[in-house]
């Protein structure tokens, strides 16, 4: 029987029963329960919101309010606590003096990693369970089904996920643990901007319908929901579609995350740079398909453009978010001291150039015969030769030894093949 | 069992840390390695702990090349750097099952290697105590456990005594010589020169990332002094004639009195040192006592840096 991870063990063992997860859960439900009386006080005779108005209304009213207020704030906890328990993943290793005994123990990067996020993960959904007493509170006044609040809860979790993501990825991109703290923050920031700029899920899955739920409309994307505390009334509103877009999105986008924070230990696993050029070129695919590209489309729809002319627009951003992917995913892991040669910038840009181009060049090219099928003439003339001559090159550059089978940073590698006092060392 | 060639580190700021350093040592050896702090000394045992990747040169241990299957050393190698990292929040136990764990050791069996690395390392009634209730020479002895619990054949040892107080110092060197004489081959390195003096038939002074000098302990001392001291007292009417006499003998280079004590700078052969002591007896001479003086790392490694350490 395959034993379980042992990174994971070690982490339940040290978070579930630390004096400090006590304290931090007791901490993390006075709070709650302090919002909840607050917002139930204000519907109390005599406080005056609510006192004037038919006694079923008032139900209804109180139940709603309270749902928003738990909601938003375990939704805002999940965004700014989250990241903090996996941003020390790594940097805590090596702030710590453990990581070398790690690369030594034969542990995979893998294992530790999805260990370290496991973990955390068990604590994140312990607190949301933890909630749920409080947030069955508002079963008391009605209006609100355990469909919601599963939907809602589901939906916490999900925003939880990706936090506990970014964190991981951070970690595996600072040197310090406050540094991926705040480097945590900032991904989780770029990506709700993208979520935000694309104005896409939310809105293309809101049932027309439902709008005397006002402020339906301005609920464009879950960052203004987190901010203005009004998810839980869309969750009210159309609970089913929705949730389940956003957290696929959510989770899928947290997987790509930690994929790339594993490959990002370089000792562990043998594995490289390559893989993880790969895997974050696939989040800014994802990024791309699903966030930027359907709003462009949305906006030649609505302006008097041809459909080619969104394309044109689409191709060269999902090459940049492509690129930005690729240069992350080589960035030569901090671990490691870099080869001699290896900080020339024009060579390490060359590098970056080089792959970021040609991978993004494959994905585009798969994307726009997916955008536009054989039967159109101008895909037919132009995009589709490029499909193949692109995607051709691209797999053939990858298949290069020094890129693909290079353990570690790809560049490096190259280099230290080039140098001739370094080949010695080299197998 | 340890073989390094030519080995050489350098940095990208033109840092050469190790330069060309050559090393051999046979199964059960235990190699001090001796230099003052940014020697080199750290970068090496790196190296051979497949932690860092040499520039140049090659580096086997047990016949493996470090550089080509460092997956493979690493099982046969325990490593503890002088920043052992600890977790504090987890018991003593817990600590070993999981690197235990880690290390792939089967799970019905870790208990027993637990305990028995608890007690080579005098941890046992420490089992269930969470670690960050140790003293410090406590979770250097944890750390060595941990080091130990996949039976390695090799150690490597980066100043494993330094922070320590003189109790938990001497606690650690015997600890190091339970697993002298278990057989291990061990690489230790430190710049607290008396710490490697008593068990360490090998040692290595590297300065700047050079080897100025490695090999025997004794060969060295002779190479370095030209031959061994010997301490003598004598009843104080026959110290003239003591000093006299000993001029006399052959394998005498010099004779001198510190503190009512003979320093006798002995170049004869190393086993017969007593040879000194019969003509002194022989002579009539009242020896009170006489013994040869422990092997001075400090005066070896002073002599041998000698103008290079800036």
């Amino acid at each position: 029987m395959r034993e379980p991870n042992p990174v994971l063990i070690r982490e339940w063992r040290v978070r579930m029963r630390g004096r400090r997860t006590r304290w931090f859960i007791l901490a993390w439900l006075l709070w709650l329960s302090g919002a909840a009386l607050q917002a139930y006080s204000g519907w109390l005779p005599g406080a005056g919101a609510g006192s004037d108005v038919p006694t079923e209304l008032t139900a209804h009213l109180i139940s709603r309010s309270l749902f928003q207020t738990l909601i938003s704030i375990q939704l805002l906890g999940a965004v700014l606590l989250a990241p903090i328990l996996t941003a020390g993943s790594v940097t805590e290793e090596v702030e710590r003096g453990g990581y070398e005994h790690l690369i030594l123990s034969g542990l995979s990067g893998s294992e530790y990693v999805l260990g370290r996020f496991a973990g955390a993960l068990g604590v994140f959904v312990l607190l949301v369970l933890l909630s749920s007493p409080v947030l069955g509170l508002v079963f008391f006044f009605g209006s609100v089904s355990p469909e919601q609040l599963l939907a809602a809860s589901l939906l916490i979790v999900s925003f939880g996920v990706l936090a506990l993501g970014c964190g991981s990825l951070a970690s595996s991109l600072f040197r310090t643990s406050p540094a991926a703290i705040i480097g945590a923050y900032a991904i989780q920031a770029a990506f709700f901007l993208l979520l935000w700029a694309s104005r896409f899920p939310l809105a293309a899955a809101f049932p027309a319908d439902t709008a005397d739920w006002t402020p339906f409309h301005d609920l464009m994307s879950p960052m203004e929901a987190v901010g203005s505390g009004e998810v839980a009334v869309y969750l009210l509103a159309a609970p089913a579609l929705p949730v389940w877009v956003i957290c696929v999105t959510l989770m899928l986008s947290a997987v790509l995350a930690v994929s790339v924070a594993r490959d990002r230990i370089p000792q562990w696993d043998g594995c490289g740079t390559a893989r993880s050029q790969l895997l974050t070129t696939l989040w800014g695919l994802w990024l791309w398909v699903g966030f930027v590209g359907p709003p462009i489309h949305t906006l030649s729809w609505r302006l008097p453009l041809p459909e080619e002319a969104a394309d044109l627009v689409l191709i060269p951003i999902g090459a940049c978010l492509c690129c930005v992917g690729a240069a992350v995913g080589m960035l030569p892991p901090f671990t490691e001291p870099a080869a001699p040669g290896s900080g020339h910038f024009l060579t390490r840009a060359f590098g970056f150039g080089l792959v970021g181009i040609l991978s993004a060049g494959a994905i585009t090219s798969v994307t726009c015969v997916l955008e536009h099928p054989l039967g159109a003439d101008w895909s037919q003339r132009w995009v589709f030769p490029a499909v193949l001559a692109s995607s051709g090159l691209a797999i053939l550059c990858r298949m290069t030894r020094g890129v693909i089978r290079s353990r570690g940073n790809p560049i490096v590698a190259l280099q230290q093949t080039a140098k001739p006092s370094d080949r010695s060392a080299r197998p | 069992m340890i073989d390094l060639q030519n080995l050489r580190k350098e940095y990208t700021n033109n840092l050469v840390a190790v330069k060309g350093l050559s090393l051999k040592l046979e199964r059960g050896d235990i190699f001090g390695f001796i230099g003052p702090n940014g020697a080199g000394k750290t970068t090496t045992i790196k190296m051979l702990a497949t932690l860092l990747r040499p520039t140049s040169g090659r580096a086997f241990i047990d016949g493996i090349d470090v550089t080509r299957e460092p997956e493979k050393v690493r099982g046969i190698i325990g490593y503890m750097p002088d920043n052992f990292g600890v977790y504090d929040d987890i018991k003593v136990w817990e600590y070993l099952d999981f690197f235990a764990a880690a290390y792939k050791i089967p799970r019905n069996k870790r208990p027993q290697i637990i305990d028995d690395v608890l007690e080579l390392t005098d941890l046992t009634g420490k089992k269930d105590a969470y670690v960050e209730e140790l003293s410090r020479g406590m979770k250097q002895r944890l750390c060595l456990a941990k080091t130990l619990v996949h039976e390695p054949q090799v150690l490597l040892l980066d100043e494993p005594a330094s922070g320590l107080d003189p109790r938990a110092r001497i606690e650690i060197k015997e600890l190091l010589r339970e697993l002298k004489a278990m057989g291990k081959t061990i690489i230790i390195s430190s710049h607290i020169l008396p710490e490697l003096a008593d068990f360490c038939n090998k040692i290595g002074i590297i300065e700047q990332g050079e080897m100025i000098v490695s090999g025997d302990v004794g060969e060295i001392m002779r190479q370095v002094t030209g031959g061994q001291v010997l301490d003598l007292r004598v009843v104080e009417e026959d110290l003239e004639a003591c000093l006299q006499h000993l001029e006399r003998l052959g394998s005498v280079r010099a004779a001198r009195v510190v503190d009512r004590d003979i320093k006798v700078e002995y170049v004869g052969e190393p086993e017969l040192t007593h040879e000194v002591l019969s003509a002194l007896v022989g002579a009539g001479i009242r020896v009170k006592a006489f013994t040869e003086e422990r092997t001075n790392l400090e005066d070896i490694f002073m002599k041998v840096t000698r103008g290079v350490v800036s």
